[in-house]
């Protein structure tokens, strides 16, 4: 089974850069949609078939708390898998984000730390 | 949190970030190294973002523009030459947005909640608007980058929750 994964990051830099690390991941990887802010990524995980979604927190318009928020709330995408990647830094806003079952991966990251956290990820999602 | 501290902080966090983000290594500096602000205007790449939660203010990132090519390569996995323009301006907006995200929890504790502006580029030169700011420069293989850090409102939380109860002097109000 190959693996959709929808980025959302206002960083187009830092999508090509978790690409690339996902790219060198061991894992079938499928489509690869991307979003620059929370809007966006909710209408992706609405219009395609998402099996992990790669999160930043601090974007305009929609930030990834709202985004995430509105996900679970959302029988259609409450399910999801959801990794954040952030350089947020307060652990009462990471604890509140990890009660909604997401794991967190910190800003700056290591390929070897993202492509664990996919990995656990993607045997969730299969 | 002392002055040294403070330097030393903001010393780490930019070297840490430019190493694991953009593959650039902390280097002794040239001897015939430039002091801060000698470098021409003209020059120099400056990315500005802004902060807003117990403590109020912006961080400055700068770094020669002639590092741009090779930041964004290294970011990217590309060559310098098939980097764009977009592509450099963006490595240079992430690499201050990271900083900033990581050096607001090393000085403010790991509690406090912070809102940060999208980075931007902007041509004034650092702390222009404030006069209670603290600068380092780290030198990298590939060139230097600069963080100036400038606090407007809310000293008295920098206090309150850094890790040692001193004010920088650097950041307290003039009397």
């Amino acid at each position: 089974m190959s693996l959709n994964v929808l980025i959302v990051d206002d960083s187009a830099v830092m999508r090509s850069m978790v690409i690339r690390t996902l790219q060198m991941a061991e894992l079938a990887l499928g489509e690869v949609y991307q979003a620059a802010n929370g809007h966006e990524g909710l209408e992706a995980l609405e219009r395609h078939e998402i099996d992990l979604a790669i999160v930043d927190i601090n974007m305009p318009v929609m930030d990834g708390e709202e985004m995430i928020q509105r996900a679970r709330q959302n029988p259609a995408t409450a399910g999801i898998p959801i990794m954040i990647i952030s350089t947020e830094g307060s652990q009462t806003r990471i604890s509140r984000l990890i009660q909604r079952g997401v794991r967190f991966v910190h800003k700056p990251f290591t390929p070897e730390i993202v492509c664990d956290v996919v990995a656990d990820l993607a045997g969730e999602a299969a | 949190m002392t002055d040294e501290k403070l330097f030393r902080t903001i010393v780490e966090t930019t070297e840490m970030t430019c190493e694991t983000l953009a593959f650039m290594f902390p280097m002794p500096p040239p001897e015939d190294a430039p002091e801060p602000g000698e470098q021409e205007h003209a020059e120099v790449a400056r990315v500005r973002v802004y902060f807003d939660g117990p403590i109020t203010g912006s961080m400055v990132l700068s770094m020669p523009r002639s590092m741009l090519p090779m930041l964004a390569a290294n970011m990217l996995g590309l060559d310098e030459d098939e980097t764009t323009a977009d592509q450099r301006r963006d490595a240079a907006c992430e690499l201050c947005n990271v900083v900033c995200g990581n050096l607001l929890p090393a000085m403010a504790g790991d509690e406090p909640v912070f809102s940060v502006s999208p980075p931007e580029i902007c041509d004034a030169p650092p702390a222009a608007d404030s006069d209670h700011s603290t600068s380092a420069r780290v030198w990298l293989d590939e060139g230097w980058v600069e963080a100036e850090f400038a606090v407007n409102e809310g000293l008295s939380a920098l206090n309150q929750f850094a890790p040692s109860s001193d004010i920088p002097t650097a950041l307290r109000p003039a009397a």
